[in-house]
């Protein structure tokens, strides 16, 4: 059986010794807080919003949650509408005022507040502390009574690593109309380049989006590249219907988009799964 | 010139003309005041008012070099913010937040529109660009904007050009563009075109870099895959491309924000003297807004 050093000491020298051993551990605790304010790792906020998305007048809760730096994590939190820019509100955490020394440990912390947007739309969250420093920021989406609005912004390009070459790019005005068009570049039966246009479409739900694939022709020669320029279209025809399925799988957090084209001449029919080119 | 004596009435008279006296030097004064100050102003006009929002000087620089953030805008009372200063930074952010004093009494301010704008020094220390967030003090966001900071060796680009982008005059064709503004810089893009016989064909622009600021050069690039692969009846289908082939040098020159020249000329003829470039394509073309 062992036995502690200091618990051999007689008493008051077991004090001292307890005494110094409290001293030695808080000058380490301070140093070990030093270097980790050196290299502190970079905060996270997450902002998360239940209901997704909702019509103007529906109560959502607002969650704001991640790692704080110190183990003094945000108390409470509250939610200020921006006067100045009414497409943004405030979402304030309050930090503990207090001169009691903080563990430099990285602290998990969520907090939540209510709130109830009046009006259609993507609203900014900006999340600040009490003491006015920025924490990050998130949206909120509000679709209007008859209309669903994306939970997302899907611009990009997009494309199926089992047909690389072909790509759908998508231009979303996520945050303002919403409106969702987009080109197809793939391939016809004899291997040459052509693409479609995804136009005219429509949000079903917040995850469903439905448009026309319409083809374009033009008239006239280029004069000055053999292979093709710019010209004006003279004619358009819808050639299908595109139904595009945004998903999020829990965990991956990558958003994939299953796509279905059909046309009643069954000139395009096909399925694809498409996942965002990052660069 | 006033006498002045000691009986009640010639007090008053003396009071009197000192009164005048004071009128006429205050007059005098005031009219000095203003011929001094005409020239001043004449040969000063005031300073042209910032565009509102978040402006950067230099707009892009490398890092180290002083940079000056202007934050403006118009206010909704004549207690305006100013003392604009750059809050700490939290870890990792890529933010930078400029905070703006306001007054603490806002029952003396006069309830009409009024300009402000107010400048800070910042110092970015990496290339990229850093969104610009400005508070004022009690917490209102009131404009928010880019810092972009180029590498020493690498341009880097001005504004994020991801949209899609058109000539009215060429109706019908377009170009994708796709620009990780925010992050690597790569600038990406598809252009839709027709060819000689009017069939839809598309062009990729990629293996590119920024030269300037404003100025971007790639490669416009045509793919092609196999034939067939599109199960019966069907006229096209997404495939795997199985070969590709340089049409030529896309130069991207950005005129301004919603304006870009595209250039394309093709591979360079190996003769010399090397005949003068004449592009092969040119279009000038403006974002669509939607």
């Amino acid at each position: 059986m062992t036995q502690h050093i200091i618990s051999g000491l007689p008493g008051p020298l077991r004090s001292l010794g307890q005494w110094m051993g409290i001293v030695v551990i808080a000058l380490f605790s301070y140093c070990a807080a030093a270097q980790t304010g050196l290299t502190l790792p970079p905060s996270t906020t997450i902002v998360s919003v239940a209901p997704g998305v909702a019509g103007p007048g529906t109560e959502r809760t607002i969650t704001v949650s991640g790692l704080w730096q110190d183990a003094c994590p945000p108390v409470g939190s509250s939610i200020e509408a921006s006067s100045q820019r009414p497409n943004a509100i405030v979402f304030k955490l309050s930090v503990p005022l207090t001169f009691a020394p903080c563990a430099q440990v990285l602290t998990p912390y969520s907090q939540q507040a209510k709130y109830t947007p009046t009006q259609a739309g993507v609203q900014q969250i900006i999340v600040l502390t009490n003491d006015g420093r920025f924490m990050g920021q998130g949206e909120l989406v509000t679709q209007s009574a008859g209309k669903a609005h994306s939970l997302s912004d899907l611009t990009g390009v997009w494309y199926d690593p089992a047909t690389n070459g072909s790509g759908l790019s998508l231009q979303h005005s996520f945050a303002s109309s919403d409106v969702l068009v987009g080109a197809w570049f793939m391939f016809d039966t004899q291997g040459r380049p052509i693409w479609y246009t995804v136009q005219d479409g429509e949000w079903v739900t917040p995850a469903r989006f439905e448009a026309k694939l319409l083809s374009y022709q033009a008239a006239g020669s280029c004069a000055t590249n053999p292979v093709a320029c710019p010209m004006p279209a003279v004619s358009s025809a819808q050639v299908g219907v595109i139904k595009i399925d945004v998903a999020t799988p829990a965990g991956t957090g990558e958003t994939k988009l299953s796509i279905d084209v059909s046309s009643p001449t069954g000139m395009l029919n096909f399925k694809s799964v498409v996942t965002r080119i990052l660069f | 010139m006033a006498i002045v004596t000691c009986s009640p009435h010639g007090s008053r008279r003396s009071i009197a003309d000192a009164r005048a006296l004071i009128a006429r030097i205050r007059t005098a004064a005031l009219a000095l005041g203003c011929a001094l100050a005409l020239p001043v102003w004449a040969l000063s006009p005031p300073p042209p008012f910032p565009a509102p929002g978040v402006s950067v000087s230099p707009a892009v620089a490398a890092p180290g070099v002083p940079r000056t953030l202007t934050i403006a805008g118009v206010w909704p009372n004549s207690c305006v913010p100013g003392a604009a200063s750059i809050a700490p930074a939290v870890p990792g952010s890529n933010t930078v937040v400029v905070k703006l004093t306001v007054p603490a009494s806002p029952a003396i301010c006069l309830a009409a529109l009024t300009p402000y704008w107010s400048d800070v020094s910042y110092t970015p220390t990496q290339a990229g660009v850093q969104r610009v967030l400005a508070f004022t003090t009690d917490d209102q966001l009131i404009a928010e904007g880019d810092l972009v900071t180029q590498g020493v060796q690498k341009a880097r680009s001005l504004t994020d050009l991801t949209g899609v982008w058109h000539d009215s005059a060429t109706a019908g064709s377009g170009l994708s563009l796709l620009h990780s503004f925010a992050g690597s810089d790569t600038l990406v893009g598809a252009w839709f075109l027709f060819d000689q016989q009017g069939r839809p064909g598309w062009y990729a622009i990629q293996h590119g870099a920024w030269v300037s600021p404003t100025l971007f050069v790639g490669q416009l690039l045509a793919y092609e895959a196999a034939p067939g692969g599109c199960g019966p009846g069907q006229n096209a289908c997404p495939k795997l491309a199985t070969s590709s082939r340089l049409i030529g040098s896309v130069q991207v020159e950005v005129q301004a924000p919603d304006l870009l020249l595209v250039e394309v000329y093709g591979p360079q003829i190996l003769i010399y003297p090397p005949p003068p470039q004449v592009p092969i394509i040119r279009s000038i073309v403006t974002r669509l807004r939607f």
